[in-house]
């Protein structure tokens, strides 16, 4: 087992750092969030929402109608609240004491917001957290309290209503932290140029430091450039198109310096999401069910590894063809032998089943050399479900220290409800539906709307009862089980259900277009037209129905989840 | 010469890096791995080759998948059989990279094969189209990266957030600024940049909303307040040379009805923070003053 904390097989100093800013920029090809997840707010609200349905149910706020499943729900919900509020939030102290958002100030009446926490930070309960937390908690530099969080509508009601308890409880708030935070594990999946292949493009920087001189600047080269580098192995400096583009780069470079302005008007491509570096975050966050995939004339799909495949690029997306956007990634991935880096990355690790017996096969195992054997275009990764019973597993066996670990079943909900993580693709329109769905987020859920969003509670609730339904059932099927979860039967049927909702004759232009995630990588129209298109494309009862779904599955599992809990 | 002929013109070059390639390997070797490293040096040129081929046009997008995924498939097929790598002993005379005495066809080279070496069936769906494989080579000229020999070593900066935003007021008031977070700042020479993106929900008399989506760059040099540790503010004036998007920018601020906005920060290594999240905030009543 490599040590988590190991440096990269590069120092920061070293040649490589030229191929990893190139490894960096494929990071944005990989769709600005390579193969990313829902936005963090989506995570987010989705986990807030169903807890909010449980404060709703527990507090006899909807409408029960003697249904005997609803009656359970609702018992199970008081049971679930008070253990979670009895549980460490698992929070690490903010990064600053002071707020610098004015908005932020305003709301909480002070700049420096006073958290009661215990001497360990990470003790404070989730019942005792007093105020809702910033999704740049930890990723940012600043007092970590988000002014903007309400629990929203019919809820403002209930959660904090003076009528009722009047305490505002921002578990649901702090859950959903947690089930964005998987999309900020930047180790899970690291990818690396192999130090051979360094060649060439070791001596363009040398040429670029010594061309800025002092002064210093960022040279923007395009990926055919660098490409071109790279093929010409030359130990005696840049010659041909390799130097011709890097001469015209370094020139623009110094009148941006001499100007002191920026003169374009994005990141082109731009950069991947949550990405630093050499890493690709979401690589482990998808779940094919679409069985695309299978055609391979040497019998080796995707799921050789797990009982379901997860991303495959080179078989990418709902017909196993990439698109043009996944096509430019296996372009420079084959050319340059970008490739899984095993030492530093969580994922083959973290990410493997073995041992486990959930009545799925565990996963086969694969080594060092198994996972850097080929470029990772062609390198199956590990599937949506597994990342989500590495979380519960980690919660399931010690809840009191692990409530962090809850975020990563949380997220795999979320991300089953969206169309591309289920067909296995970074591309298809991935980011822009990804993005429109994000904008859309606040009239799904109805947040200015108090009679529509409790009906849309009751609606959840009743298909919370559905899957609520399932792990007792199979609880009752599995007595030796105890009170665990079949977290991957459930995560892998919410995918299911996903793709059967939007596959059909349309799916080409909705939700699976080729066109759109390259139009979207370059900032500018083309991005604009193409979140604009998923914005306005008639879509939102679908889109609707898929939430509903999620955040009804959520609420079934974090009912269920608390009754391992002390 | 021309930059495909500069490729090809490496391609020598970069048979000999995947040599390179394997003897930096580690970790067990299979079990009479002798043939091994020449079997995967083999594969991957193919795998190079059939990239610069499509880069080129040689190859459409249906030709460079199949021949892909064919050449992947069977590295791992030797990856996963010692049948397989045993014969892979005895040599590949049509490099289509199944054993000669596995292979029952001569193939064309680089043409992807059945496990026998022979023409596989057809794959399914009508692939790709030409302006689908256009996309993706263009991506290549429009794709960058960040290259500052001055941030060697820095980290990823960390997440910023949008704090403010509104007119100015007397000799301003024609100026929009932007407040936002600060992130720790760079080494000298090392440049900063925030990416802002902006969701405007627009005025107008028709029945639908009209919104916009506009992304802007600013480099940390442009801060008007570099002294102030904890915020950094961009302004956007009227009259002076704008940049298409800041220009566009301009505009719709003032004909917005609602504004969100985001922002991340990357440095000249191209190391970047997350996006903050999209933040709803209203102008600033009253104008602001730097």
């Amino acid at each position: 087992m490599a040590n988590p904390g190991a440096p990269s097989r590069l120092s920061p100093n070293s040649p490589g750092l030229v191929l990893l800013a190139l490894s960096a920029s494929l990071a944005f090809l990989l769709g600005p969030n390579p193969v990313h997840a829902h936005n963090p707010v989506v995570h987010r609200d989705m986990t807030d929402r169903a807890y909010e349905i449980m404060l709703a149910l527990a507090g006899n706020h909807l409408d029960l109608a003697a249904d005997p499943g609803l009656a359970e729900l609702a018992t199970a919900s008081r049971i679930a609240i008070r253990r979670f509020g009895a549980l460490p939030a698992g929070l690490p102290p903010p990064k600053e004491s002071r707020c610098i958002d004015p908005d932020t100030i305003q709301k909480i009446g002070t700049n420096t917001p006073n958290w009661s926490a215990p001497a360990d930070f990470k003790q404070m309960t989730l019942g005792a957290v007093p105020h809702a937390i910033s999704l740049t908690y930890i990723t940012g530099n600043d007092c970590g309290v988000d002014e903007t969080w309400r629990p929203g509508a019919f809820f403002d009601t209930i959660n904090g209503n003076p009528q009722f308890s009047g305490r505002v409880d921002r578990t649901g708030a702090v859950l959903g932290f947690w089930a964005h935070q998987p999309d900020d594990e930047e180790d899970d999946w690291h990818v690396f140029i192999r130090p051979t292949n360094l060649g060439g493009l070791s001596v363009v920087k040398s040429y670029i430091e010594t061309a800025l001189g002092v002064a210093g600047g960022t040279v923007w080269v395009t990926v055919r450039c660098a490409l071109d580098c790279a093929a010409s192995v030359v130990t005696a400096g840049l010659v041909g198109d390799c130097k011709a583009c890097v001469d015209e780069a370094i020139e623009d470079a110094k009148d941006a310096v001499h100007e002191g302005l920026t003169t374009i008007d994005g990141l082109i491509p731009g950069f991947g999401d949550h990405t630093s570096l050499d890493m690709y975050t979401g690589m482990g966050h998808h779940l094919n069910v679409a069985g695309a995939g299978s055609f391979e004339p040497w019998k080796l799909a995707g799921a050789s590894y797990d009982d379901r495949p997860g991303l495959l690029i080179e078989n990418a997306g709902p017909t196993g063809t990439p698109d043009p956007l996944e096509r430019a990634v296996m372009l420079v991935a084959d050319e340059l032998g970008l490739t899984v880096h095993y030492d530093p990355s969580h994922g083959p690790k973290r990410y493997e089943v073995a041992g486990e017996n959930d009545f799925h096969p565990d996963s086969k195992h694969r080594d060092e050399e198994d996972w850097e054997w080929l470029s990772f275009v062609h390198t199956p990764f590990t599937p949506l479900d597994n990342l989500a019973f590495h979380g519960w597993k980690e919660f399931r066996d010690a809840p009191r220290d692990n409530v962090p670990a809850l975020g990563w079943p949380l997220h795999a909900f979320g991300d089953a409800i969206v169309p591309m993580h289920v067909v296995g693709t970074f591309g298809y329109g991935h980011r822009p539906y990804e993005d429109a769905f994000a904008n859309r987020l606040g009239d799904f859920l109805n947040t200015d709307d108090r009679e529509g969003a409790q009906a849309q509670a009751l609606a959840i609730a009743k298909r919370a009862v559905a899957w609520r339904r399932i792990i007792l059932d199979w609880r009752r099927g599995h007595p030796e089980r105890g009170n665990d979860i079949p977290i991957r039967d459930l995560i892998t049927q919410l995918a299911q259900r996903t793709l059967g909702k939007v596959e059909g004759p349309g799916q080409s232009i909705w939700p699976f277009n080729p066109v759109w995630s390259s139009a979207y990588v370059v900032p500018g129209p083309t991005r604009e037209a193409a979140i604009l298109f998923y914005e306005k494309a008639g879509s939102d009862a679908v889109n609707l129905d898929l939430l509903e779904e999620g955040i009804a599955a959520e609420l079934a599992f974090l009912v269920s989840a608390a009754e391992v809990a002390p | 010469m021309s930059g495909r002929a500069g490729w090809l013109g490496g391609a020598g070059a970069l048979l000999a890096l995947a040599g390179c390639v394997c003897a930096g390997r580690t970790g067990p070797k299979p079990p009479g791995a002798d043939p091994y490293p020449s079997y995967l040096q083999a594969v991957e040129s193919d795998l190079g080759e059939a990239a610069r081929g499509f880069v080129d046009g040689k190859l459409t997008g249906r030709q460079y998948l199949d021949l892909a995924s064919d050449r992947a498939a069977k590295a791992r097929r030797y990856r996963d059989d010692s049948s397989w790598r045993d014969a892979a002993k005895q040599g590949d005379r049509d490099e289509d990279r199944v054993p000669d005495p596995l292979d029952r066809c001569d193939s064309p080279r680089s043409t992807p094969t059945n496990e026998e070496g022979c023409p596989p069936p057809n794959r399914p769906g009508p692939g790709p189209g030409p302006d689908d494989d256009q996309r993706a080579r263009d991506l290549l000229d429009q794709a960058t990266f960040l290259l500052s020999p001055a941030c060697d070593g820095t980290p990823a900066p960390r997440a910023s957030n949008p704090l403010a935003w509104g007119h100015g007021t007397g000799d301003t008031r024609n100026t929009f600024f932007f407040v936002i977070d600060k992130v720790a700042s760079t080494p000298p020479g090392c440049d900063l940049f925030y990416e802002m993106e902006f969701r405007i929900d627009l005025l107008h008399l028709g029945p639908d909303p009209l919104v916009r989506y506009i992304t802007v760059l600013f480099r940390g040099g442009e801060d008007i307040t570099p002294l102030d540790s904890s915020r950094a503010v961009f302004s956007l004036p009227f009259g002076e040379f704008l940049t298409p998007a800041r220009a566009d920018l301009w505009g719709a601020l003032t004909n917005a009805r609602s504004v969100r906005w985001r922002v991340r920060a990357v440095n000249g290594a191209q190391a970047t923070s997350p996006w903050s999240p999209m933040k709803a905030k209203n102008a600033t009543a009253g104008g602001m003053t730097f």
